[in-house]
């Protein structure tokens, strides 16, 4: 069995680093033995220039250990990463596989015992950083009916810069604009059970972006959606890319929507098992296999093709759409 | 098909009232119900009245909606209204039915109580048809504040309401959610003895109870992420604004309770 | 068992001014001993079309005809009661509606409301949960102990358990991850193939099941149901399905949208990821037709 360690380029994805692939032989021991050394490596790579911004500008997990009270079993375990400024990072794996509490590490909801996180070269053990983080980092949940506090959307969407002691008429201003961008226009009102569940994570992802964050955290927030409010969520992250310098963290087990960002992370009960370009990543079938997971549809067809001798990624290697699949196919065909 | 309940039962308009700030409306109405049983002058009375009338002319709410939201407090008042007939002997007799005597003393004794109560309740009744519950909750944490010289938790209070009126439909469409899937499972609620029904109960009551403490917990980490630590050094969204019409209605009011007093006294 | 619908308007809020209209003279027949889907929009009448089917709404006019029975407006509540014999219903996150101190008395209570004594309740608890595949060391945890897809498993056996002849689904996999899902699928699948005469109503969103799994695919749309047809019938209507707000399974979309791109025809309906790949290598081996 092989477990994907892989950092190269995508060529058209330029904020991407490019890193030599490493394998591992035996998972386990190459699991123990892979994290620190790759957290070291990464920052290598950068040199100077990049680690002064990937220390202001990121995310460091250092050897993080994790258990809940009262229970033996380690949720997260050994885990290492830096997230680079303004890059697109999905963690997926399966039901339980420890994400959704590795989110509540990335802006300090959980604080480590063993093992560091540091936000933006905050330490989040330093009980003084914790309200410039808040302001740093915005998260968007799972479940949209457990995460709008106010009785209004105008009012949810201000929450928190009425904690942050915002002044009335910056926020009467921010609170408008935020609610435009996201095409919340004329809701303003609404009361949020009257809302469609795109509508009501819409809202939630207003309330975290007019906070003017630099990292954002979206823990399965499409998960609960149908495809129509998945689509309305997923517009707007793929906006947020490209209009804005934001990080993004998105939390998912829909392989479909970890293909379209930078870079993928895969968890399997609590450890990294994967972490590179999706592409890659996503391509990988033993791993997947291994972590409940399933090739996103447009590797599944690239994989098929492969194994009756076509192979796509010779016409074009960064296919993610359906449009260049079949372009590609269209252009296999032609050179045929 | 629940997605229209809502807590309170504020209706949507514009009119005056609806217009007016919820701190004069709140107000106005204490003052209103303090006086209002101070004075029994007919030119107070008539005064009160014209208050009334006025009020609910210009608050637009329709006369369907005004008297659904009085049918209990009816009832009482029709009771108050049987009392003083049948139980106060002052007076002349009007009328003898059987044993019952109906004296004049009863008659309007009944109609001033019964006819003040129904004003008082309808005044209130007027205000919750014209302001929704948020304002209302932000005309009280402001008339309150005062009190946080003393520790009393306004803020907290004021919050807690807010988030039970922001939770209720929710918890509402769950518990018809619950109801329908423990029903698909053969679950009745409708026959059996007493005991058997109150322990029906428990399929919906547990899985509601375990569910209201996933969201309240879930509620809470949200909070957290988006940066709540209570009151302290908050600002509000929600600003109220005072205009010249409420300082009207306050007057409007004061000049009545002066009334009152006047009228009480001479 | 035959379903049908004779004219059925559902309403709600009747006689005030948010009255809203879900279900609109809806007139059909459900095959029986057929896998049956419903797609279509969030609001579309899906969700108030099922709960017809046991009577937890009743017609505000016309009438369903459940195997033998009639209901109507005017049926009493204690009669709908036994049509939650035939049909096993279940809502989206199931799991929350577990309620007992064990898996296996949670399990049991459906048949137990049935009238079933304790121990062949129990007996059938067992059978269900052991066709979820949860093992028998979990009959004595709290279900609260359990993961979240041991949850919904177990309270899945819990609606299997009461045996009943129509299996109504409504977004059972919603929140799983791909493997959840398709073992969940794929489970229903195996219980409607298991017994004659068993049927499967679902409610989904996502088109690759309805396509894998489903006979008769139902679209609904502003509370009436426009098209009814196998998976193939049904996906090749591109445009009809555009205006009801449907999007295609992802094979048949590729295949399209090729066809599309090139000029040649292609057999478009492929459902199955294999087959998909087959018709597009078949299409690479092809000679390109002159028409291109």
């Amino acid at each position: 069995m092989e477990t994907v360690q892989k950092w190269r380029s995508l060529s058209s994805c330029n904020r991407c680093i490019r890193i030599d692939s490493s394998k591992g032989e035996k998972p386990d021991l190459f699991l123990d033995s892979v994290s620190v050394p790759f957290f070291a490596f990464s920052i290598m790579q950068w040199g100077d220039e990049g680690m002064q911004e990937t220390l202001q500008g990121t995310i460091h997990v250092d050897s993080l250990t994790f258990q809940f009270q009262g229970n033996g079993e380690n949720v997260l375990t050994d885990i290492s990463l830096s997230l680079r400024a303004g890059e697109w990072v999905s963690i997926v794996g399966h039901n339980g596989s420890g994400k959704s509490t590795l989110a509540k590490f990335l802006n300090g909801l959980l604080i480590p015992v063993t093992g560091d996180v540091t936000i933006l070269g905050m330490n989040t053990k330093d009980f003084n950083n914790q309200p410039l983080i808040r302001k740093k980092v915005s998260m968007v949940f799972q479940n949209p009916d457990n995460q709008l506090v106010a009785p209004t959307v105008a009012d949810d969407v201000a929450f928190g810069l009425e904690n942050a002691g915002v002044p009335f008429k910056e926020m009467q201003a921010r609170v408008r604009n935020t609610i435009h961008t996201l095409g919340l226009s004329g809701l303003e009102n609404s009361e949020p059970s009257r809302l469609s569940g795109g509508q009501k994570q819409r809202v939630a992802l207003a309330g975290a972006l007019v906070l003017q964050p630099e990292i954002l955290i979206l823990d399965e927030a499409t998960s609960m959606l149908d495809p129509i409010g998945k689509k309305e969520v997923m517009d707007q992250v793929q906006r947020l890319r490209r209009e804005t310098e934001l990080t993004i963290v998105m939390i998912t087990h829909d392989l479909n929507e970890a293909l379209m960002s930078d870079r993928v992370i895969v968890l399997k009960e609590g450890r990294i098992v994967g972490d590179g370009p999706p592409l890659e990543v996503l391509s990988h079938s033993e791993m997947l296999a291994d972590t409940n997971l399933i090739h996103p549809f447009i590797i599944e067809i690239m994989e098929g093709l492969k194994g009756k001798g076509y192979d796509l990624r010779e016409v074009n290697n960064t296919i993610i759409t359906e449009q260049e699949l079949v372009d590609a196919i269209w252009k296999l065909k032609q050179m045929m | 098909m629940l997605e229209h309940i809502a807590l309170g039962q504020y209706l949507p308009g514009s009119s005056v009232l609806h217009r007016l700030d919820p701190r004069s409306k709140l107000v106005g109405l204490l003052i209103f119900m303090l006086f209002l049983f101070i004075s029994r002058h007919p030119l107070f009375l008539v005064v009160a009245i014209g208050i009334f009338i006025w009020t609910f002319s210009v608050s637009k709410v329709p006369l369907i909606y005004f008297f659904k939201s009085m049918r209990l407090i009816g009832i009482i008042i029709f009771i108050t209204l049987l009392l003083q007939l049948f139980m106060n002997n002052d007076g002349e007799v009007l009328f003898q039915f059987f044993s019952v005597t109906v004296y004049s003393g009863g008659l309007t004794e009944g109609l001033l109580i019964g006819g003040r109560l129904f004003i008082l309740v309808g005044m209130a009744s007027l205000l919750t048809l014209t302001t929704t519950p948020v304002d209302l909750t932000d005309g009280l944490e402001t008339l309150f504040s005062p009190l946080k010289k003393w520790r009393f938790p306004v803020h907290e209070m004021a919050f807690m309401i807010s988030i039970a009126l922001r939770f209720f439909p929710t918890l509402i469409e769950e518990t018809a959610r619950i109801t329908k899937a423990q029903m698909a499972r053969g679950a009745s609620f409708s026959h059996g003895s007493p005991w058997k029904r109150v322990k029906t109960i428990i399929p919906i009551f547990v899985p509601l109870i375990v569910q209201s403490l996933k969201r309240a917990e879930e509620l809470a980490v949200a909070m957290e992420a988006r940066g709540y630590v209570g009151g302290e050094g908050r600002t509000k969204y929600r600003q109220l604004y005072w205009k010249g019409l409420d300082t009207l209605v306050i007057s409007i009011i004061t000049a009545y309770a002066v009334l009152g007093v006047l009228t009480r006294l001479l | 068992m035959e379903i049908k619908a004779n004219d059925v308007t559902v309403k709600y809020m009747v006689g005030t001014p948010f009255e809203k209209v879900a279900l609109h003279k809806i007139n059909f027949t459900l095959r029986p001993s057929t896998y049956h889907v419903f797609i279509g929009k969030t609001g579309s009448g899906k969700s108030t079309f099922i709960q017809l089917l046991n009577g937890l709404l009743k017609p505000t006019e016309g009438s369903m005809l459940i195997g033998e029975k009639v209901v109507n407006r005017k049926t009493k509540m204690k009669q709908l009661y036994h049509l939650r014999k035939e049909i096993g219903m279940v809502f989206q996150f199931p799991e929350h509606q577990l309620f007992h101190d064990t898996v296996l008395e949670d399990v049991a209570f459906g048949p137990m409301n049935l009238g079933v004594g304790k121990v062949e309740a129990e007996k059938r608890a067992e059978e269900s949960l052991s066709l979820v595949g949860i093992s028998p060391s979990l009959y004595m945890r709290s279900p609260y102990e359990l993961s979240g897809g041991q949850m919904r498993r177990v309270a899945i056996a819990g609606v299997l358990a009461m045996e009943p002849k129509v299996l109504v689904l409504d977004e059972p996999t919603a929140g799983l991850d791909p493997v959840g899902h398709i073992g969940m699928m794929e489970l229903f699948n195996h219980w409607f193939k298991a017994k004659e005469g068993r049927s499967v109503i679902l409610v989904t969103h996502n088109m690759e099941d309805a396509a894998r799994y489903g006979e008769e695919i139902h679209v609904m749309y502003d509370g009436e149901r426009k098209l009814v047809g196998t998976p193939s019938e049904l996906f090749t209507k591109e445009t009809k399905l555009n205006e009801y707000g449907i999007s295609l399974p992802n094979t048949l979309s590729l295949l399209m949208e090729l066809q599309r791109a090139s000029g040649q025809a292609l057999i478009t309906d492929h459902f199955e990821i294999d087959d998909t790949v087959d018709e597009i290598v078949s299409f690479l081996r092809k000679d390109i037709e002159n028409n291109a």
